[in-house]
């Protein structure tokens, strides 16, 4: 049998029955494993008293009835809401998954066309081709799925909290405080959580332009951290069982999300974005909107285009009420929500307040409250 | 009802509460009160954090569900973490402005040194990382592996070994606080 780890020996010493025979059995035989015991115990032993408070005793009905005075007359609890994690968001139709996408992931606000060539800078602004694009145009980008390797890391999975305030704590960002959040949002229950940071790399195979050959881009975005109104639980199974976007949106019920990430941070180890325009340029075949997409990458430098396909969906460029910040206004077709997204262009932390069955004014007067 | 901090109520039974949320109180209130006790070092604000949480939790969820305790005990270590890293410059400034008043004690230099020796404590838990100062605070507040790692979310069997390497951790902090 292999010599105990650390934890077990350090659980030995707190709850000796806890292990098993066997594990027992190879301890008692083992003076190796008894002399890391003997050190872990040590350790144990100072950090509780390093850590020692005096005793104390508490009134538990007397806080009871204080706890009971503090909180609000009528309050009910809310049911509690688990969040799904992102990968097993079952949303089939465009028209919510493009609403869903930008809310609960910066880094999914972007199209595959931005994900794969928002590399080596940290975006700073998003902005929409004066072009509209459509969903044609985008499959022009498949060319672009077989020129490099992927690997991807990181936890995706969205991680519950119990308040904003942990949240915040857990992705390492300010609490979020959404203010002008509208009446038919309001009474909805609310769940918090956090994305931890996302990583991954990208190598240039054979198949892409000679320039870019063996250029590995490294991909970090997050931590980031989401405010939720509304029922998730709901709102998984409506998107697995609805057969249309307006089904989905009428089970559901007024949604709003509210999100802040770190935006991606791309390295290279090789190739500019420059090198990258060019490449991805010299490409045969690219509609005119895709080249315009593609020229306005960085430009002006940090700028991302975000690409919404006109058959689902608009996007037009704004300015949230505090007059400086731009940003990105989507709307759905089928006038079942709205969003906005933005970035500090300081911080390069991306901002993304989305909803359904909200307007377009609505998420603005969310995210002015933000800024 | 008075109850130990720690994880063992004592003292004569009270009568049996109607209401789920009563319920859940009255048998998780003294655990919640030792967990922030555990990392504030302070009574009164332990029990201010404690009816922070159950505030916050009777807001938000429902007393019966089979997390709560859990919940209470995450969001009180949590809440108690982020006020010893709020007040850790107002100690300090505090602390600089008393320098220079008359002592209030009869030995003010064993007391200072007291108070110097928790805060040492205090800041170094400040600094570590969330979930190792959260598994301290947990499992010396008197929580078994099986509650502490409930409210952590991970399982039993990675218990100790959070709980182990945080011991390092602290110990590195405080030696690295430590004036030569």
């Amino acid at each position: 049998m292999r010599h105990l780890n650390d934890g077990a020996l350090r659980r030995l010493y707190d709850e000796p029955l806890a292990l098993d025979e066997q594990t027992r059995a190879h301890y008692n035989d083992c003076s190796e494993c008894q002399s890391r015991f003997r050190a872990i115990a040590d350790d144990a032993r100072q950090a509780y008293a390093v850590m020692a408070v005096p005793g104390a005793t508490v009134d538990a009905e007397s806080a009871l009835r204080r706890v009971k005075n503090a909180a609000p007359a009528g309050a009910t609890p809310r049911p509690r809401l688990r969040l799904p994690s992102v990968r097993s968001w079952g949303w089939r139709k465009p028209a919510v998954a493009v609403l869903i996408a930008a809310a609960l992931s910066a880094s999914l606000a972007f199209t595959s066309l931005a994900q794969t060539i928002q590399s080596v800078f940290e975006p700073s602004s998003v902005s929409v081709p004066t072009t509209q694009v459509t969903q044609q145009d985008l499959q022009g980008l498949q060319v672009f799925k077989n020129w490099a390797d992927v690997k991807q890391g990181g936890n995706t999975s969205l991680k519950e909290a119990g308040s904003a305030q942990e949240a915040a704590q857990q992705a390492g960002l300010p609490e979020l405080k959404p203010g002008n959040i509208p009446a038919t949002i309001a009474g909805q229950p609310v769940s918090y959580g956090s994305v931890g940071q996302l990583s991954g790399t990208a190598t240039f195979n054979s198949n892409a332009p000679t320039a870019l050959q063996g250029t590995t881009l490294t991909v970090q975005a997050g931590p980031g951290q989401a405010i939720v109104y509304g029922d998730l639980n709901k709102a998984m199974t409506a998107g697995k069982q609805a057969t249309s976007p307006q089904e989905a949106a009428s089970a559901v019920g007024p949604m709003l999300a509210v999100v802040e990430m770190h935006g991606a941070k791309v390295t290279s180890s090789g190739a500019s974005v420059s090198d990258i325009k060019a490449a991805l340029l010299s490409q045969p075949n690219l509609s005119t909107a895709l080249r315009e997409a593609i020229g306005k990458i960085d430009d002006p430098k940090g700028n991302v285009p975000i690409l919404i396909p006109t058959d689902y969906a608009t996007a037009q460029e704004g300015t949230l009420s505090n007059g400086t910040t731009k940003a990105t206004f989507v709307g759905d077709n089928t006038k079942l929500g709205a969003g906005v997204i933005w970035v500090n262009p300081d911080t390069h932390v991306v901002y993304a307040v989305v909803g359904i069955g909200v307007d377009q004014g609505q998420v603005k007067a969310v995210a002015d409250s933000l800024t | 009802m008075s109850q130990d901090l720690g994880p063992t109520p004592t003292g004569r039974r009270p009568p049996a509460p109607e209401e789920p949320f009563d319920r859940l109180f009255l048998a998780e209130y003294g655990k919640v009160v030792a967990v922030a006790h555990r990392v504030l070092a302070d009574r009164s604000e332990a029990e201010d954090v404690a009816q922070e949480v159950f505030l916050d939790f009777h807001r938000k969820q429902r007393p019966d569900a089979v997390y709560a305790a859990g919940w209470l005990y995450r969001a009180a270590v949590h809440t108690a973490l982020n006020r010893i890293r709020t007040r850790r410059r107002r100690q300090r400034r505090e602390f600089a402005d008393a320098s220079g008043q008359e002592p209030r004690v009869i030995d003010p230099q064993q007391v200072v040194e007291v108070e110097e020796d928790r805060r040492r404590v205090r800041d170094a838990l400040a600094r570590l990382p969330v979930k190792s100062a959260s598994v301290l605070a947990l499992r010396y507040s008197g929580l078994s592996y099986v509650e502490v790692g409930s409210a952590l979310g991970v399982g039993t069997g990675q218990v100790g070994t959070l709980l182990r390497r945080a011991e390092q951790a602290l110990r590195k902090e405080m030696n690295r606080a430590t004036p030569e």
